[in-house]
């Protein structure tokens, strides 16, 4: 099951966080809500290939994503590419996943 | 700061023992031995802390009934890899406040693997709800990001990474604590199994059962705390994690100690990864910004400035919270001049770091003091 990825965006500055934020860390506001992290730029990638205790059942692609919002955030890549390319964001099975863009 | 370091002791550190050894009986056993190498006894003691990832269910004050230790003064510290120099701050403020005599800090950790995997995946609520759903493997994913952006910035390269564990590694054929004391090539360096890209296994802090301790009074050691400083997220995770807190520290350390990066004679850095290392060695003032590759290549490599002496954690193994004291105890020994063959001659000063608490992309807390032998 696929979702958006929601961010935090402050009502009274207009920035957004991710992590949600319990007041808004630029200018102390605590009023906000949900926006949607659609798509961002991968700025790292690595491929995990060993856990703590041993290896994992499969080499596990990550990403650093700065959003077009804002912030950045570290999801699950679906398939190979390189620093620079832009991606979407959604949320798949409480995994966040950025896709390279077509 | 009246604060002088009286004991300091560091049990035998062991790979694989989590499900053999016992997280309570290696605090133990570090406290018994840092009172007998302060020459008293427990009921000396009146201020214990404690830091422990895995003490639960007991707390500080469980820990004070099994030692046999009463109490005026008593701190449980989470703070990972910061908690034993910010146990360190805190002990030596409650000694200038009279609210203790004799201080017994101590940090360690007995979990075997599947245990600690366990407490990476739900490290905080942060990990636990946006990582550990990425297979994401533990912190050496985040630390190989973080040093992909370190090599963008500086021009380090793999082979400088390789430097910094193999100079450490050179200090641990010295020490007989050492987990790791076979001496490394960079050719094995440059072959070991990749973790998570562009870390491999020599990268990687390798986890141990263990534990360390500090005792201190206001006066009576020969091992004097001349300045500490604490920083708790420093950039409230809107960095790139390159700069820790103690860039943050370091000034007012020094200035408290009245001395300069140059007057060092050692430093003990918090490394769990070379990457860390780094950073914090221009963080402090030792390594020039703008050359860090330079200072690796001219200075570490060549062990002209005495960092990490014990092997640090990549050589003698992160015993969970113990790795916030190892710096510290190796500090302590090598100024009392009791370093044996790994010995800095003459060492009189002092710097050691600790760092840690990944809030998500980074360790936000940083930890650090300046000790000198008088």
């Amino acid at each position: 099951m696929s979702e958006s990825c929601s961010l935090w965006r402050c009502a009274n500055c207009a920035t957004s966080h991710f992590p949600r934020r319990l007041i808004c860390p630029r200018c102390g506001s605590s009023e906000g809500g949900a926006v949607d992290a659609s798509a961002g730029v991968i700025e790292q990638t690595t491929v995990v290939h060993r856990a703590v205790g041993g290896a994992l059942p499969e080499p596990q692609l990550l990403a650093t994503v700065l959003l077009d919002a804002g912030p950045h955030l570290i999801a699950g890549l679906d398939g190979p590419a390189f620093p620079g390319t832009r991606v979407s964001v959604r949320v798949s099975d409480g995994a966040i996943r950025a896709t390279p863009a077509a | 700061m009246p604060a002088t370091v009286v004991g300091a002791a560091e049990t035998a550190y062991a790979r694989h023992a989590g499900a053999t050894v016992d997280t309570r009986a290696v605090l133990g056993e570090a406290a018994s031995l840092a009172l007998a190498d302060a020459g008293i006894s427990a009921s000396d003691v009146d201020g214990l802390a404690v830091a422990s990832f895995s003490l639960a269910p007991d707390h500080a004050i469980d820990l004070a009934w099994r030692l046999g230790l009463r109490l005026r003064w008593l701190l449980e510290d989470t703070n990972g890899g910061a908690s034993g120099l910010d146990m360190l701050a805190q002990a030596s403020t409650a000694l200038a406040a009279g609210d203790a005599s004799t201080i017994l800090i101590l940090a360690g950790d007995a979990q075997g693997a599947a245990a600690v995997a366990e407490r990476q995946a739900a490290f905080n609520a942060a990990t636990r709800d946006h990582l550990a759903p990425l297979h994401y493997g533990g912190p050496n994913s985040l630390f190989a990001m973080l040093t992909q952006r370190q090599m963008a910035a500086t021009g380090l390269e793999h082979e400088d990474y390789g430097r910094v564990v193999i100079a450490q590694r050179r200090w641990a054929a010295d020490n007989p604590g050492a987990v790791y004391r076979e001496p490394l090539t960079m050719a094995q360096y440059l072959a070991a199994p990749l973790v998570a890209e562009p870390l491999r296994r020599y990268d990687c802090v390798p986890g141990v059962a263990g534990a360390d301790a500090i005792v201190l009074r206001a006066e009576g050691g020969a091992v004097h705390v001349r300045a500490t400083g604490r920083s708790f997220n420093h950039d409230d995770q809107s960095g790139d994690g390159l700069q820790t807190g103690l860039r943050q520290i370091a000034p007012a350390l020094y200035e408290q100690a009245a001395v300069a990066p140059s007057d060092l004679d050692l430093a003990c850095l918090y490394d769990d990864y070379p990457a860390i290392v780094l950073a914090q060695l221009a963080d402090a003032g030792i390594a020039p910004d703008d050359d860090i590759a330079g200072y690796v290549r001219s200075t570490l490599a060549e062990r002209r400035f005495a960092l990490n002496t014990s092997g640090g954690m990549l050589s003698c193994g992160q015993a969970g919270a113990a790795g916030g004291l190892h710096g510290l105890v190796e500090a302590v020994r090598q100024l009392r001049g009791e370093g044996g063959a790994r010995q800095v001659a003459g060492a009189r000063l002092a710097l050691v770091s600790g760092y840690g608490m990944l809030l998500y992309r980074y360790g936000a807390a940083s930890a650090a003091a300046i000790l000198e032998r008088r």
